[in-house]
């Protein structure tokens, strides 16, 4: 689940703080994951310092840190990292940076729950249900499609469609409050989390 | 996994953190957020009006829920003019408390005053006391009394606003979840209560009797507030003084009393709290009845006029 | 104090004090000062209560301090037009202004500080 949920920001951040291509920006966040199991950093978390995800920043920072470094003293020695990490060019603020993480972050606890959301509509047969609101609320953002459109491309009643979005919201809505729950371990955090989930830090 | 657009991310936000009213409320936009829930403007689709729909997060803690409801009905129990009134209550589908109220079309008391005169702004004052007194005199306390609680309604009525935080009298001696934490400015379960610079102090005092002249403080500083940005006369300075004593002995001992002082000020008549020296005191009395003397004045001088021509 | 219980305490005590300033004018009254005063008394005992019931009636500065002049005139007038019995002398103006004067303050004093009573309905 924490995988799941903080590849897509670690890899935004790396692209973005260090310049990196998608390809090297994915191996180097798969390194830390691996890293962050093997030595067991994620254990050493005390939830009395701060947020979970704040915590996993820091040492993301830390290891790609110690990744330049190391890249800047073999480039000296002559030979060649795997990933070599450039910061010459990157004008980002620390800021940016931050925000950048909590963003894809956020997206990537949507996602998880529009996953689960879907299995969940897979399994009860409600699968036009789940249809509905990707088109109306996800594919739609823009600019949402009417209700007739809608009743008309899944042939179903217009009345239809309003209780379809109405049953995968609420639905969807408690996806995204568990998924939350579970990458946070206290009461305190949730709701923290909760905020920058839904955007209200901005 | 799907890919998720930036529209889609504030889209399905929207999802999540907006109310679900069911079909009796048609929930538009967001009004203003808080420490207690946010409120957004909804459609009464039974009775096609616009109304104030207060609700929690969706992360909200249960402690928070409880406070929610005693908002309500604290609300409920408040039936004044002067006090926003609450037409629904209950709980979402979702479990998120909530509950409606009237939509104040208007401007905050604040600003409200800019454009008007130090006569008008204490008429306005007075009738936020009227509603807190009233409230005293049902046992509730405000403890959050300030300029961004207060509206003008568009017809010019004045609405005190928020009791999130009030508490009946009873339950309020000894209740520590007023107390702020130094470092965040927060409770323990992570909500404000009160404002700083409106708070008085024994509210800042663990276990420390809070009652009405916590809110009797809270309106010194909000006159005070009001007369800022002109010459405040010594018989108002000295009411501001006397509402906002560091010691709740030190002060009003009800709102009525400071109205009062503050009704006599805009009348020209004495106020308890100021010690008005003599000449004041003279020149008040000759304001106050300044046709009369002039009268006897006239009288005086006609007499003497007479017993001048009588003499010619 | 309601309007007309003014108008009556009001007339009154002006009119003493309007009896005894003839003391000051017309020294030579002196001897009848008694019967002065209290004649001044109650001619505004009189005067003050119908001028105070005026006000109970009619709520306006204007009618009310109008009003008042005339009554003071009206009731200071047979004293003005009287000669003293002593003396012979008529004391026309010296009676008939001031007497104004007092219904006019008295006129005055029930519009401005006179409690208005409500009509029970």
């Amino acid at each position: 689940m924490v995988v799941a949920a903080y590849r897509t920001p670690v890899i935004a951040v790396l692209r973005k703080q260090w310049s990196l291509e998608m390809e090297d920006a994915e191996d180097l966040a798969h390194d830390f994951f691996a890293h962050a199991l093997e030595r067991e950093w994620l254990v050493r978390y005390d939830r009395e310092k701060g947020r979970f995800r704040t915590f996993l920043r820091r040492c993301l920072q830390d290891f790609a840190s110690t990744q330049y470094e190391s890249s800047r003293r073999l480039k000296r020695g002559g030979h060649l990292t795997a990933v070599s990490l450039d910061h010459a060019g990157n004008m980002s603020t620390a800021a940016e940076v931050d925000r950048l993480f909590d963003q894809e972050w956020a997206r990537s606890v949507l996602t998880l729950s529009l996953d689960r959301l879907r299995e969940e509509c897979g399994a009860s047969g409600r699968q036009t249900t789940f249809d509905v609101f990707v088109a109306h609320d996800v594919d739609g953002a823009d600019e949402p499609p009417r209700y007739a459109d809608l009743a008309a491309r899944f042939s179903v009643p217009v009345t239809q469609v309003a209780n379809y979005l109405h049953w995968a919201r609420n639905r969807f809505r408690g996806h995204a409050l568990e998924t939350l729950r579970a990458l946070t371990t206290s009461d305190a955090e949730f709701r923290e989390e909760a905020r920058t989930l839904l955007g209200r830090d901005a | 996994m799907m890919s998720l657009s930036d529209a889609a991310l504030t889209r399905l936000r929207d999802v999540v953190d907006r109310p679900d009213a069911g079909d009796r409320y048609a929930v538009h936009e967001l009004l203003g957020r808080g420490g207690m829930g946010a409120v957004y403007r909804a459609t009464d689709q039974l009775l096609q009006r616009d109304v104030a729909l207060k609700v929690l997060p969706p992360e909200h803690p249960e402690d928070i829920a409880r406070r929610l409801e005693r908002e309500a009905r604290v609300l409920a129990a408040l039936e004044h003019p002067g006090i926003v009134a609450i037409h629904d209550a209950g709980r979402l589908a979702d479990g998120r408390p909530f509950y409606v109220m009237r939509l104040v079309r208007g401007r905050r008391l604040d600003e409200q005053v800019r454009d008007e005169t130090p006569g008008e702004r204490l008429r306005r004052f007075l009738a936020v006391c009227d509603a807190v007194s009233f409230a005293h005199s049902k046992g509730v306390i405000h403890r959050d009394l300030k300029p961004a609680n207060v509206m003008v309604g568009e017809f010019g009525e004045v609405l005190v606003l928020d009791w999130g935080v009030a508490k009946r009298a009873a339950e309020v001696a000894g209740d520590t979840s007023h107390v702020l934490s130094a470092e965040t400015g927060d409770t323990g379960d992570g909500v404000a209560v009160g404002t700083p610079g409106f708070m008085a102090p024994e509210q800042l005092i663990a276990a420390a009797a809070v009652d009405v002249r916590a809110d009797v403080f809270a309106l010194g500083a909000l006159l005070r507030e009001l007369m800022t940005g002109g010459k405040v006369a010594a018989p108002l300075r000295a009411i501001i003084a006397k509402a906002t004593a560091p010691t709740a002995s030190d002060r009003y001992p009800s709102v009525d009393a400071l109205a009062a002082d503050v009704r006599a000020w805009l009348d020209g008549a004495s106020v308890s709290a100021y010690a008005e020296p003599v000449w004041e005191k003279a020149l008040r009395f000759y304001r106050r009845n300044s046709a009369l003397i002039l009268l006897l004045l006239a009288y005086v001088v006609v007499r003497l006029f007479i017993l001048w021509w009588r003499g010619v | 104090m309601n309007k007309p219980v003014l108008g009556l305490v009001a007339g009154g005590v002006l009119g003493i004090f309007d009896g005894l300033t003839a003391l000051v004018s017309a020294p030579e009254v002196a001897p009848q000062i008694a019967g002065i005063v209290a004649g001044s008394c109650a001619k505004g005992l009189v005067a003050g209560m119908l001028i105070g019931w005026f006000a109970k009636k009619v709520n306006n500065l204007t009618a009310g301090v109008v009003f008042g002049l005339a009554m003071g005139a009206l009731f200071a007038l047979p004293f003005a037009l009287m000669p003293d019995p002593t003396t012979g002398q008529k004391y026309f103006w010296e009676i008939l202004i001031p007497g104004s004067l007092v219904g006019l303050i008295v006129g005055f004093l029930t519009q401005r500080y006179g409690a208005m009573v409500l009509a029970r309905r």
